[in-house]
């Protein structure tokens, strides 16, 4: 098996506004992992 | 010139369709529901893939017959009902040639035997056998589509 070339996923960062986890995540439908809620925004 | 087959197939939620070459099995699932899917990197980072109820689950185990299909039905389990994460290892690991199996998720799948297993945080690219390697999976209302030249696949119950 030959190696890959590692090409990073396109991820984004978000942050939780009801309880501030910040996470990385790629997909259609983004809530937080922690608390599940769907009040997330984008962050840099 | 070969000519490389389309099909449509069927599957719901609580079913497994499994293709099997001569050294490998792959086991796809649909995921029925919004889940997700934790990935950790070799750059101690985690990544969250959110999937959609139409989005797959597709484990490639590199060995076939039945031993392979718990294995695969197994994973699906884990990553299922206990939101295990996957881990992805660096290149050259040395723990990548015991991998048993590899998995991959979301709503395009492509398979490949010329990838070291478990190195690749895409998730739109699987290690497969050589039988299987080049096909294209696509997740599609209450089915999927699989463009490549594939002949051994049966359906089973994902719950078993």
């Amino acid at each position: 098996m030959a190696d890959l070339k590692m090409k990073k996923l396109k991820t984004k960062r978000y942050r939780c506004l009801d309880c501030g986890n910040i996470f990385q995540g790629i997909g259609k439908r983004v809530v937080c992992p922690s608390c599940q809620s769907e009040n997330v925004e984008e962050s840099n | 010139m070969s000519v490389r087959e389309r099909r449509r197939i069927e599957l719901n939620p609580n079913q497994v369709l499994f293709l099997t070459g001569s050294s490998g099995k792959l086991g796809l699932v649909k995921t029925g529901q919004d889940m997700q899917i934790f990935i950790g990197t070799p750059e101690k980072e985690e990544i969250v893939v959110f999937l959609g109820k139409d989005d797959i689950i597709a484990v490639s185990a590199f060995e076939s017959g039945k031993k392979a299909e718990k294995g695969i039905l197994a994973m699906m389990y884990l990553l299922k009902e206990f939101s295990a994460p996957i881990i992805v290892l660096p290149e050259n690991h040395p723990t990548s040639k015991r991998l048993k199996m590899v998995v991959a998720c979301g709503d395009h799948i492509n398979l490949d035997c010329d990838v070291q297993a478990g190195t690749h945080p895409e998730q739109d690219i699987l290690c497969a056998c050589s039988e299987l390697s080049g096909l294209d999976i696509d997740a599609v209302e209450d089915g999927i589509e699989i463009e490549g030249n594939f002949e051994q696949f049966r359906m089973d119950k994902l719950d078993q």
